[in-house]
């Protein structure tokens, strides 16, 4: 397939999951009006809830709603926020900074941590590594973010009293900063460094059952040479594969943790959002998201391409 | 030389550790907490209590609230309410050498100015710009409405006069003056929205949208300085961490929970305890057709209840249990006499149902608020209670959307419960009662008590004859039993131990000026 065609396929995949979202938040109970203004309020002012009503044009048919809405995301216009009043692009554009800053040293973390040492322990395999990690892994899998946050939370901030229990992330305060990321990133980080040694260690082992490898040894190579010179090649483009997936857990991941540590991030939008039915920003915020994932995986596709010229885009 | 290195960047981030730890409050600077954004931090453009508890620290109207929810003449020297025709009229002497934060005067025209803004006679300022106007708009230009159109006169400097319609009644009218916040006129709305400019204790000094708002007491202020110079509001959205932040001295207060009550009590915070004044009941569809409409069931009903049981399970006994539609917190409008007419009796609840003609019991559900977690718990408690009577009650616990539309506007339901939020007027508590009220859910209706509140509130005068009144209605409410008024949960707050002195309110207000530094 070609560039052009992914490209094609991206944006088809971006439009359905705009009718997605948009009748999934018509379907869901939640009248905006009561959210924004309490039944009291509603029964207070009925004209102001007419009003609200008038001005976010809720009474208009679905479909016209789903028109307007797609014709201003095309123009760059996600709508207007109910609760904020201010247009959903500024809302993101403004909590777009401490996101990105999580997710950049979580990614970071994940790949200073889990490559090298994902690539060690499928060296060590024999050696009775394999069981050790595999608990540890399965240990790094299992347990919720909320729940490692919170513990970390009573570790280092309430015992240690060395961390803030509440993330501010403006680099004018290098300082603050870097211990306000240190608990939310390793939060967010301990899942992806799991799955990426599993996949890492489980990629090895494939390709040294494969002929190839056969072969380099019968030719007298070393194991260490066999591995270090053509096995660790060859899983890149897996790696590749599920680091792109990681970079998208992690994205989403940052919304759960954004709550936790009172991030002013797009996850935090999000929920907020959700929880007091503003849907102009619950949908800007997803289909955000989505073209985020479509990106990221266009770039892998391009990717693959410069690494292995056998992967033919063209074909 | 890597190995040095590596020690460098350990000792370093040792010594980051050190420093100045999380934040810890060593300056004197007081730190609360809010959950969620505003939508604006201009006076009075967002009605939710989220923003209302944390900007009201900045603002006043001409009358100051008291702990208990009662008024006092705050700037002003003297109200003076009289009757003219179909008009309440407030005459408004103002004290000298009140200033707004902004070092201007408070005169008569910025009193105009402020009233004007919330009832949408200034141009540019929409109602939906001050969706806490409350009922200016109907009280002082709600012609549209079949209001009559009020006026403010300006006497003087420091002399005004303001003719309100009369129908919401005196305390309504006092009410809705005590939340006119007062800002100097002409300040616009987006200088507003920037830099919030009121007469209260604290003036503004920073907000950062989702992180925090600062102020600092105001020099100028025309009553007594507060002793906490400094304070900031932080933006807390995950409850679950609000606990481990006070215990480690990043924030100064925090409002109780039945987990952390008795832990934090015991090492010796201060507690401050109060009540919330909403009141959570157990509404009876007394309507034509509905199973309810029988007066000696919804008596059964009521004898059949343990509160003290509901109030121990559901807040370790704090609180209060409730006999009518109000809080004893509104004391002096509150009716301490109607503790003895549905006491907890079985076989009196059994001896109605009979009467009834509901001998073997029968079945019924209770629609509940699913969001709500107390109101969940509470209706697993009832249906125990009811179980014993002999009758069979099930929870259908509906999301909140749902229940708005169908049980709160549509009245379809025979046992409802909800939690009614609570206000400091009486006479807006009470209101909803009246057979004309669109928020009167359990259809409760009675000629007399339609009579008496109007009574109440075209009485000028607040003293013992219109708070009996005021009681009075509290009885008729209890006797036709329209729902079981069960309990209000109360609210406990702890401040951090270099502070004494806070109060709760019974209303939405983080009262910061109350508080003293040890």
């Amino acid at each position: 397939m070609s560039i052009f065609k992914r490209f094609i396929s991206g944006i088809f995949t971006i439009f359905i999951i705009s009718i997605v979202v948009f009748f999934m938040f018509q379907i869901i109970p939640g009248d905006p009006v009561l959210s924004q203004l309490g039944a009291e309020g509603i029964e207070d002012n009925p004209q102001l809830a007419e009003k609200f009503r008038q001005e976010f044009k809720l009474d208009d048919p679905v479909h016209v709603r789903y028109k307007n809405w797609v014709t201003g995301v095309l123009k760059g216009d996600l709508g207007t926020s109910f609760k904020y009043k201010k247009p959903v692009s500024e809302l993101i554009k403004k909590r777009l900074v401490p996101t990105l800053t999580i997710t950049f040293f979580a990614m970071i973390l994940t790949v200073a941590v889990s490559i090298p040492l994902g690539l060690y322990i499928s060296k060590k395999e024999e050696s009775g590594m394999g069981t050790t990690y595999n608990i540890l892994s399965q240990l790094g899998l299992a347990i919720p973010s909320f729940w490692l946050a919170i513990i970390l939370m009573w570790i280092f901030s309430l015992k240690l009293n060395l961390l803030p229990t509440r993330s501010v992330i403006n680099w004018s305060n290098p300082v603050n900063t870097i211990k306000s990321l240190i608990m939310p990133v390793l939060v967010l980080s301990i899942g992806s460094i799991s799955i990426v040694i599993r996949y890492l260690v489980n990629a090895v082992n494939d390709e040294k059952n494969k002929d190839y490898v056969t072969l380099a040894k019968s030719k007298g190579l070393l194991d260490e040479q066999v591995l270090n010179k053509h096995v660790f090649k060859n899983v890149l483009i897996p790696i590749i594969t599920v680091l792109s997936m990681v970079l998208i857990n992690l994205a989403m991941g940052s919304i759960i943790i954004e709550n936790v540590f009172n991030i002013q991030g797009i996850g935090s939008l999000l929920i907020v959002a959700i929880r007091e039915s503003d849907y102009p920003v619950a949908q800007g915020v997803i289909l955000f998201y989505s073209v985020l994932v479509v990106i990221i995986n266009l770039i892998v596709d391009i990717l693959y391409m410069i690494i292995d010229p056998r992967i033919n885009l063209k074909s | 030389m890597k190995k040095k290195i590596l020690t460098l960047i350990m000792l370093s981030f040792l010594l980051v550790g050190c420093g100045k730890g999380a934040e810890n409050n060593s300056d004197e600077t007081f730190v609360a907490t809010y959950p969620a954004d505003f939508m604006s931090i201009a006076p009075l453009a967002d009605e939710s209590a989220n923003s209302k508890m944390v900007l009201r620290n900045m603002h006043e109207g001409i009358y100051k609230y008291n702990t208990d929810g009662s008024l006092e003449p705050g700037v002003a020297e003297s109200i003076d309410v009289s009757k003219d025709g179909d008009y309440l009229v407030f005459d408004i002497v103002l004290k000298d050498g009140v200033k707004f934060h902004n070092g201007k005067d408070l005169t008569s025209e910025d009193v105009k100015y402020s009233y004007e803004r919330l009832a949408g006679l200034i141009d540019g300022i929409t109602p939906d710009m001050v969706t806490g106007s409350g009922y200016f708009k109907q009280l002082l230009n709600g012609e549209d409405e079949g209001f009559k159109k009020g006026k403010i006169e300006i006497i003087d400097e420091n002399h005004l006069k303001v003719y309100l319609d009369g129908s919401y009644g005196t305390l309504t009218s006092m009410y809705t003056l005590a939340d006119g916040l007062l800002v100097p006129a002409g300040y616009s709305e987006e200088e507003q929205s920037e830099h919030p400019v009121g007469v209260g204790p604290y003036e503004f000094v920073e907000y950062i949208e989702g992180d925090h708002i600062s102020m600092a007491a105001f020099e100028d202020y025309y009553g007594k300085k507060p002793s906490v110079k400094n304070v900031e509001f932080r933006k807390y959205a995950d409850e679950s961490t609000i606990p481990i932040a006070f215990e480690n001295g990043e924030i100064d207060l925090l409002t109780l929970s039945n987990e952390n009550y008795d832990r934090i009590k015991e090492e010796g915070y201060e507690v401050s305890e109060g009540l919330s004044n909403d009141v959570r009941v157990l509404y009876m569809n007394e309507r034509e057709g509905k199973l309810f409409n029988n007066k000696d069931l919804r008596y059964a009903v009521n004898y059949a209840i343990d509160k003290e049981k509901l109030l121990n399970s559901i807040s370790n006994g704090r609180g209060a249990v409730l006999y009518s539609h109000f809080t004893p917190v509104l004391k002096d409008y509150y009716n301490d006499n109607l503790k003895d007419i549905f006491p907890y009796d079985t076989e009196k609840a059994k001896e109605y149902l009979e009467k009834a003609g509901y001998k073997d019991g029968f079945e019924v559900s209770i629609k509940t608020v699913a969001e709500n977690d107390i109101e969940q718990d509470l209706a697993a408690l009832i249906i125990e209670d009811l179980a014993k009577v002999g009758i069979t009650a099930k929870n259908d616990p509906i999301p909140w959307n749902t229940y708005y539309e169908e049980v709160y506007k549509g009245f379809n339901f025979d046992m409802a419960i909800l939690n009614v939020v609570g206000y400091p007027d009486p006479s807006r508590v009470l209101s909803r009662y009246e057979s004309v009220s669109g928020k009167n859910m359990p259809g409760f209706s009675n000629a007399e008590y339609d009579k008496i509140i109007e009574e109440a509130r075209q009485s000028i005068d607040q003293e013992e004859e219109s708070k009996n009144k005021y009681k009075e209605l509290q009885k008729l409410i209890t006797e036709d039993a329209p729902g079981v008024f069960t309990i209000d949960p109360g609210v406990a707050t702890a401040i951090s131990k270099e502070y004494t002195g806070y109060k709760n309110y019974p209303f939405a207000f983080v009262d910061i000026s109350l508080i003293e530094r040890k």
